[in-house]
């Protein structure tokens, strides 16, 4: 924890990214706050249980006044349960605030959120307590058994129920430790986002949420990915939603927390369109939903332009996370596809390997399949500015995206890409309204898992230099004009001055 | 519910006969090996007839349920099949359901799949074709997920297509979904092969045959299946039809190897090779109209379209739909005399 004697204009609320942890969201945070010095921010970070060396990935700015860390799975700390009744008016309204996640109507009432969430008049604790240990507890987890799904595994269902709450209970006593500020602004739903709702409950101070993915889509994706991987035997049939009802549970969860936040939340940001209309059907305020798309330094990246040799280098670059969300194989067998017809041309992942290691090895093991081992380089982690002056073109083979920075960073060094059909890649390349597309296209956009396809896109780009250059010349343009980080910065300012009358 | 039941006390009288006669040392020593036969038969019986006696709630039972039905009745002789019967299924006919569960219950229109995970391979090529409706015209990306589920009810080659379909859908959670399926599908193969390959390493001459000729299969399989078509798959079929050609060096008669081969040089449009191939399996013995399909559609890419409805005509098509379908085509316009290329 950074000390300071003095409160901050922003609390940022984090989930899993920044400062300990690498990617899109994480840079994007990074530079808000080096782009807003006029404002100081405190920073919570939420993390599952105390990493054994947390690193921190990205040199603090002088702004942020505190970080505190706390982490939701580490242990309770319950003492000797005592036989007790429990308050069964806090699960009477707790039973109603779960009936509006089942189904929602309106608006969550104030005191569902003052009495089930931040346990508001009991004693600090009491209410945990209550639903680990109390009778009323166990009553109404064993009636909702009953209403909800008599036919499931009971054992599944009660520690699935006490597993879910534990984290919830804990934000309420994190809420009450988070010092106060003129605006609370969460990156995600999720846990993250719940907390601003607590906070801005207790406070009265208004929250932001600005969602780059669609955190409850992406749980549900993990939680279903989890699932199928460890349902792989002959008994083991999947039933019809994909999941055990016990595991329903938790996607469910999120998707009521996601109600909840959205809710709380004015303005309710994100980066393009399709994640716009995604966010009114979870149950967002359409007059409150706004569109402030992600932005590059330019300045940063322009000198890269100056760098790159006369010859267009047959390289191919795929920089990102190695995980199967990104679709690696298919970057994979493209090279060895393109490697037929243009023999000298090669391809570098340049991307973190830890969080999918399986996913690491099977990809490593195609490449050995394809004998592509002299052409596919694994380089991991590097610094993007020492890697987009030696790439030919970025590819993102990806297979659900929101709007990669990445592209926008490649777009400002020079660097046609080719991407995928998914989130906001084919505005990038192409263009979004009419004059915006009148600058031609930066690269090529390519159909998903189709490595044939992206070989021939990056086959006819690097074999044809006046087209390359028609590409890098359509992207700076592009990002110049659309997408500077000044023109995010200045959005947020004025969000800032708006809401929280800074 | 009498005949389930009259069948499961007559495999509890023959199990029960059977310890008696051992426990009173009458069985004949002579006859030893009838007591496991009479066993498994009481057994057996036995797990079949005990879902009848199941409650409405609980029917069609998992496939799990017989199986386990029948390792209680083997594996703790009498005892097993008394428990299941006097205890289990009375407790499950009496468990009491929630207030309001019981009797009548108002249900929402069932969503579509209507029993998406219940498509099992018997009916794979229908539920295939089902699961394909939901996919393309499903409103709610949730039903489109779950027709996705239920190709894993499905073969390899059948969910395929459909995973593949899935990965153009226009929701990121639908798109991710049948990219997992997809790549689960894979890699469960590309594991095998790479145990095979392995074995095939210092393997007896006969133990050789069998790995080229699962290895000849896993290749065409992986290349049935492949997240993406095109040139991988090609790369696939080449070292499907090596292993099927090394294999068939040890055991040149293999008519499942020659029909492979066959197979294969058909979808690499090689067509003579791929009718010696069908021919020599036809010498080796094998059924006409295993074939059949494969040479009307080497008649087709020839263009001798009256080849072709003799072909089909020889096709048994019981229980595949759309071989049904386009052998009704040819018939059709063979009535009309109509040539069909034409249309």
């Amino acid at each position: 924890m950074i000390p300071s004697d003095t409160n901050a204009d922003i609390t940022l609320l984090l989930e899993g990214t920044y400062p300990f942890v690498r990617g899109g969201v994480s840079s994007w945070v990074h530079q808000l706050i080096e782009g807003l010095p006029e404002f100081s921010f405190t920073l919570v970070y939420l993390g599952a249980r105390p990493p054994a060396h947390a690193e921190m990935r990205y040199v603090l700015p002088p702004n942020v006044r505190r970080l505190l860390c706390h982490y939701l799975m580490d242990g309770t700390g319950f003492a000797k349960p005592k036989a007790c009744a429990g308050n069964h008016a806090y699960f009477a309204n707790s039973e109603k605030l779960h009936e509006w996640f089942r189904h929602p109507a309106g608006e969550p009432r104030q005191e569902w959120l003052d009495q089930v969430l931040l346990q508001k008049g009991q004693k600090e604790g009491a209410g945990t307590t209550d639903f680990f240990h109390s009778e009323a507890a166990w009553a109404q987890i064993g009636a909702s058994y009953t209403r909800h799904c008599p036919e499931a595994s009971f054992n599944a269902y009660f520690w699935s129920v006490r597993n879910m709450h534990a984290p919830l209970l804990k934000l309420a006593g994190i809420a009450r430790a988070i010092p106060p500020s003129a605006i609370f602004h969460t990156v995600t739903t999720g846990y993250a986002g719940l907390l601003g709702a607590m906070l801005k409950q207790l406070t009265g101070r208004p929250l932001i949420l600005t969602e780059h993915g669609i955190y409850t889509k992406e749980r549900k994706i993990d939680l279903q990915s989890l699932f199928l991987r460890e349902r792989q035997g002959w008994f083991d049939q999947p039933p019809e939603a994909g999941m055990e009802y016990h595991e329903q549970l938790w996607s469910r969860m999120f998707e009521g927390i996601g109600r909840l936040v959205y809710a709380a939340a004015d303005p309710i940001i994100t980066l393009y369109e399709q994640n716009r209309q995604r966010q009114i059907r979870d149950g967002a305020d359409a007059a409150r939903t706004n569109i402030i798309p992600n932005g590059v330094d330019v300045e940063r990246y322009a000198p890269l332009r100056a760098r790159r040799p006369q010859r267009i280098p047959p390289i191919l670059g795929l920089i990102g996370r190695i995980v199967p969300i990104k679709d690696i194989k298919t970057f994979i067998r493209a090279i060895g596809v393109l490697a037929t017809s243009l023999p000298e041309a090669e391809g570098w992942l340049i991307g973190p390997e830890e969080e999918d290691p399986e996913y690491v090895g099977e990809c490593r093991e195609l490449v050995r399949s394809l004998q592509l081992e002299g052409r596919i380089r694994f380089l991991g982690f590097q610094k993007v500015e020492d890697v987009l002056p030696k790439l030919g073109l970025l590819a993102l083979t990806s297979i659900s995206e929101a709007f990669p920075l990445v592209i926008g960073e490649s777009h400002a060094s020079g660097l046609p890409v080719l991407a995928t059909d998914v989130g906001a890649c084919r505005d990038l390349i192409e263009g979004k309204e009419a004059a915006d597309r009148a600058l031609g296209c930066a690269g090529e956009v390519v159909p998903i898992a189709d490595h044939d396809a992206l070989a021939r896109a990056a086959h006819a780009l690097l074999t044809d230099p006046v087209r390359w250059r028609c590409a890098q010349r359509a992207g700076i343009e592009r990002v110049e004009r659309y997408y500077r980080q000044s023109q995010v910065i200045d959005s947020y300012r004025e969000i800032y001055r708006r809401t929280g009358g800074l | 519910m009498i005949r389930p039941l009259s069948l499961c006390v007559a495999a509890l009288a023959v199990d029960a006969w059977i310890f008696w006669q051992l426990a009173e040392g009458i069985f004949p020593e002579r006859n030893a090996w009838l007591f496991p036969l009479a066993r498994g038969a009481a057994c057996l019986l036995f797990s079949l007839s005990l879902p009848g006696l199941l409650p409405p709630r609980f029917c069609p039972p998992p496939q799990a349920f017989r199986l386990f039905a029948c390792a209680c009745a083997f594996f703790i002789p009498v005892f097993g099949m008394t428990g299941l019967l006097v205890c289990v299924i009375p407790a499950l006919h009496s468990r009491r359901l929630p207030a309001g569960a019981a009797g009548w219950r108002r249900v929402q229109p069932p969503g579509l799949p209507l029993r998406p995970a219940r498509v099992r391979p018997s009916g794979a090529i229908a539920g295939a074709d089902n699961l394909a409706g939901v996919l393309r015209d499903a409103g709610d990306p949730a039903r489109r997920a779950e027709a996705l589920i239920a190709t894993l009810a499905l073969e390899g080659r059948h969910a395929a297509p459909l995973l593949r379909l899935a990965l153009k859908d226009p929701a990121d959670d639908v798109r991710l979904l049948a990219y997992i399926l997809l790549n689960r599908k894979e890699q469960l193969i590309v594991e095998r092969i790479g145990t095979r390959m392995k074995q095939l390493h210092g393997a007896t001459r006969d133990l050789a045959f069998a790995l080229h000729k699962a290895l000849a299969h896993d290749y065409w399989e992986l290349a049935c299946i492949a997240a993406s078509a095109g040139s991988a798959t090609a790369a696939f079929r080449l070292s499907a039809r090596e292993h099927a050609q090394s294999g068939l060096l040890l055991h040149p008669c293999d008519i499942d190897l020659q029909l492979l081969c066959g197979r294969i040089d058909l979808r690499d449009m090689r067509f003579d090779a791929a009718g010696d191939a069908f021919a020599s399996a036809h010498r080796a013995g094998l059924a006409v109209d295993k074939t059949a399909p494969f040479l009307a559609e080497i008649a087709f890419f020839r263009r001798c379209y009256s080849d072709v409805k003799k072909h089909l005509a020889r096709t048994a098509t019981g229980g595949r739909p759309s071989l049904n379908r386009i052998s009704a085509y040819w018939r059709a316009k063979e009535r009309v005399g109509n040539d069909p290329v034409r249309h």
